[in-house]
């Protein structure tokens, strides 16, 4: 038995020709595995694992000496994948499908419940975190800290970014938290706050030179 | 009558049968139908629905929430997103989830008009979706937005921008970049 010089497929010798049928099956089976490997990428580069949240519920009111922790695992829109462990796009770790490279983000409106103090800030923080030993570790920030201007409405803001989540994927999650300066008054964030997040590709594909 | 592979069903012969070249015909026939399906999950990934549109010149009254209406021919558009007849709007053809975005968006102030804040929203069928809104402007100047996120769209879903602007004087937009791409199928 000869093979190809690139992917090894079998090719008979003389005293092979006996074989030939054998020699199909063993070729019939080679190319159908490498062909589905390709329609696997293909079908992940398509449906890349994608993840859309969207609060249909106020949040708040909180203080501006507290801590909103927004709720996007009961506010998800689309998933077009079966996550397991942990369901959880909050404070649990097992937030991810893979390892990988993703592109997260989100926009939100907070709006006072009274006075609104001039030039008082409002942050939305969703921070990448991994479990480790020594307590969870933020490697990544996606925030936005804006400034109010006491128009009506709202104030509408959002960030976006990139992460990397390691070999160790279930061991990272994602957690958003919503604080502010305006002292005189609690704030609420509205109905309609997005997340998202969808997957842009393999570590495998990273190289470093 | 030989076996076919599971899953491309490539058919070869069992070593008892006897061979002829109807067989290797129904191999190669077989490799080349499967390879095309495979080529056909490639193609998807090459060509995924998107459009870009640009508009830059219509009357923004001040404090009024308008719409843009004057999307000018798409830089690009696979899939008839933008229609002439309906120049305030891209109009979804492919169910999917699309990153729709708004860049470079910004208005030009008329003699010595001052803009205070600039509000800028993505709407789909009338209801917003997310927006930016830049506060303490206080400047002639032309500050501008942009705005990405990803959302659930359906055929025919109506993709709008609105801009909305406090200060005083007058304003005409100067700029408007609207982008809709295909980030994965629904099913």
């Amino acid at each position: 038995m000869e093979f190809s010089p690139n992917l090894n497929f079998p090719c008979p010798s003389p005293e092979d020709y006996g074989a030939i049928a054998l020699y199909m099956q063993r070729l019939a089976f080679e190319i159908e595995e490498k062909l589905n490997a390709e329609q696997v990428s293909a079908n992940l580069a398509y449906r890349p694992f994608t993840d859309v949240w969207k609060t249909t519920a106020i949040f708040g009111p909180i203080s501006s000496s507290g801590i909103l922790f927004i709720d996007w695992l009961n506010n998800l829109v689309f998933r077009n994948y079966t996550l397991s462990g942990a369901p959880r796009f909050g404070g649990s770790s097992g937030t991810f499908p893979a390892p990988g490279v993703y592109h997260m983000g989100f926009f939100v409106n907070t709006t006072t419940v009274g006075a609104a103090n001039a030039d008082s800030f409002r942050r939305v923080d969703m921070k990448i975190q991994k479990e480790t030993n020594i307590g969870s570790v933020t490697f990544y920030n996606i925030d936005r800290l804006i400034g109010e201007e006491g128009i009506a409405g709202g104030n509408f803001f959002g960030s976006e970014g990139v992460v990397i989540i390691d070999q160790d994927y279930q061991a990272w999650k994602a957690v958003t938290e919503f604080t502010h300066g305006n002292t005189s008054s609690d704030m609420n964030l509205q109905v309609g706050a997005l997340a998202w997040r969808t997957y842009l590709g393999t570590l495998d594909q990273i190289t470093v030179t | 009558m030989g076996g076919t592979t599971p899953i491309y069903s490539i058919p070869y012969p069992y070593i008892d049968e006897v061979m002829n070249a109807t067989m290797f015909q129904n191999f190669a026939n077989a490799v080349d139908t499967a390879i095309g399906t495979v080529q056909t999950a490639v193609n998807a990934n090459l060509d995924k629905p998107q459009v870009e549109v640009v508009a830059n010149s219509m009357a923004i009254p001040l404090a009024v929430q308008t719409t843009i209406n004057t999307w000018g021919t798409p830089k690009r558009d696979n899939t008839g997103m933008y229609s002439a007849a309906s120049p305030d709007r891209i109009t979804i053809q492919t169910a999917g989830i699309y990153m729709v975005q708004i860049t470079q968006n910004s208005l030009n102030l008329g003699g010595a008009s001052t803009q205070t804040s600039v509000l800028w929203e993505i709407y789909q069928n009338a209801i917003r979706q997310y927006g930016e809104r830049k506060n303490d402007v206080n400047s002639t100047s032309l500050p501008q937005t942009t705005v990405n996120g990803l959302i659930r769209c359906n055929p025919g879903d109506a993709i709008q921008v609105t801009v909305l602007w406090t200060g005083t004087g007058t304003a005409n937009l100067f700029l408007a970049n609207l982008a809709a791409h295909f980030v994965c199928p629904l099913v």
